[in-house]
């Protein structure tokens, strides 16, 4: 095992803790909307999570070139997203179930960076080479942005965020802090991955960018959905 | 707290099966090695060896939450409820084993903080596997419950 799968298993554990600080803080009800949806819905978030995870991770390795699999984070949360949303379409299950998820999202993105920024070259998550003078050189004397780190970063100020809402018990966060979590998400990382030096799918975008697009347009349609639900029932 | 011990379970499905992958590649690139990579053969080879020591892990994680879960929910059958509790079971009997070991560990080449830290792991499976037999056995109550009301 390489510093990546430590810092994935630091990233776990810790994503673990905060899923059991937050539930016993303040998402206790949140979590109860989890057990009523039933077994499927587990199954579907981890096989979509999973699914969305390797082919996109595997598709975006391939385009560039190179053999093997690989995984990601964004086809990870694309995947569980639609895998579940069918679910919810077919059960008949309205409003957003995520919010107890958007903790331990934040938590594992922020500290399982680092395991990619120190994984170095080989883990194929570097940036482009930069001159700006935090470039990091990833052991190939070229200085790269690392935007590992930047990733990490954004995610820990949406952690900050996240927290401060829910110690407000903020009404608009707890209803719509998932959909506010896939947007900040996408948004940075379609920014990140200009940085990156991946193969192009459509004009200057990789299959990242698209992929953020996607996620982007889902979670504002989401909340122009939650918003005109609220404006019929007022 | 039902609902906590089925998103604690997910997590550490989702995690076992990317921590899985990364393993299965570790092992994958020792056994395609390249003929003239012959001077990295014994880096392949530890890479493969920790990596199936991973995947075994990884594999133990998924088959104990993997049963686990289906019977933690709700509407969940009592034979899924029974699988779960002696997983349950198996829970406590094995942090009391590794707990025992680490004990033991102690007194010859273990190093703190890391069998505290592994102490500390055995002792969060031991109260997971305590709250799945006890909650998991009430689900059957609670369900009437929720009916009844």
């Amino acid at each position: 095992m390489n510093v990546h799968a430590w810092f994935d298993i630091a990233a776990a554990t810790a994503a673990a803790a905060m899923t059991v600080g937050c539930y016993f803080w303040r998402l206790k009800d949140a979590a109860a909307r989890i057990d009523q949806a039933g077994f499927g819905y587990a199954i579907a978030l981890v096989a979509g999570a999973v699914l969305g995870g390797y082919a996109a991770g595997t598709t975006n390795l391939r385009l560039a070139g190179e053999p093997g699999v690989a995984r990601s984070i964004v086809g990870a949360l694309a995947g569980a997203i639609v895998a579940i949303e069918l679910f919810k379409r077919a059960r008949g299950i309205t409003g957003s179930t995520g919010i107890i998820f958007v903790p331990a999202f934040c938590t594992s993105v922020a500290i399982g960076r680092w395991g990619c920024f120190y994984s170095g070259l080989t883990d194929h998550t570097h940036g482009a080479p930069t001159a700006f003078p935090w470039g990091h050189d990833f052991g190939d004397h070229v200085p790269r942005h690392p935007v590992q780190l930047y990733e990490s970063a954004a995610m820990a100020a949406f952690l900050v965020v996240a927290l401060v809402m829910l110690a407000r018990r903020d009404a608009f966060f707890l209803r719509n802090g998932f959909y506010l979590m896939v947007l900040w998400y996408a948004a940075q990382r379609f920014c990140w991955e200009f940085l990156k030096p991946y193969a192009p799918v459509l004009g200057p975008l990789n299959l990242f960018h698209l992929v953020c697009l996607g996620l982007m347009g889902y979670a504002v349609w989401m909340l122009a959905e939650g918003r005109a639900a609220r404006e019929r029932q007022d | 707290m039902k609902a906590l011990l089925i998103l604690l379970a997910v997590v550490t499905l989702l995690a076992a099966l990317f921590l899985g992958g990364c393993a299965v590649s570790g092992i994958h690139a020792y056994v395609t090695m390249p003929a003239n990579a012959v001077m990295y053969r014994e880096l392949y080879r530890d890479i493969a060896l920790m990596s199936s020591f991973g995947l075994a892990g990884a594999v133990a994680i998924l088959i104990a939450n993997g049963f686990v879960l289906p019977g933690l929910f709700r509407n969940s059958t009592p034979r899924r409820r029974l699988v779960a509790r002696v997983l349950g079971a198996c829970d406590v009997v094995l942090a009391g084993a590794a707990l025992a070991w680490l004990v033991w560990a102690d007194r010859g080449w273990a190093a703190w903080p890391w069998t505290w830290l592994a102490k500390a792991g055995a002792v969060a499976l031991a109260l997971k596997g305590v709250l799945i037999w006890r909650l998991v056995g009430r689900s059957a109550t609670a369900a009437t419950d929720t009916r009844a009301g």
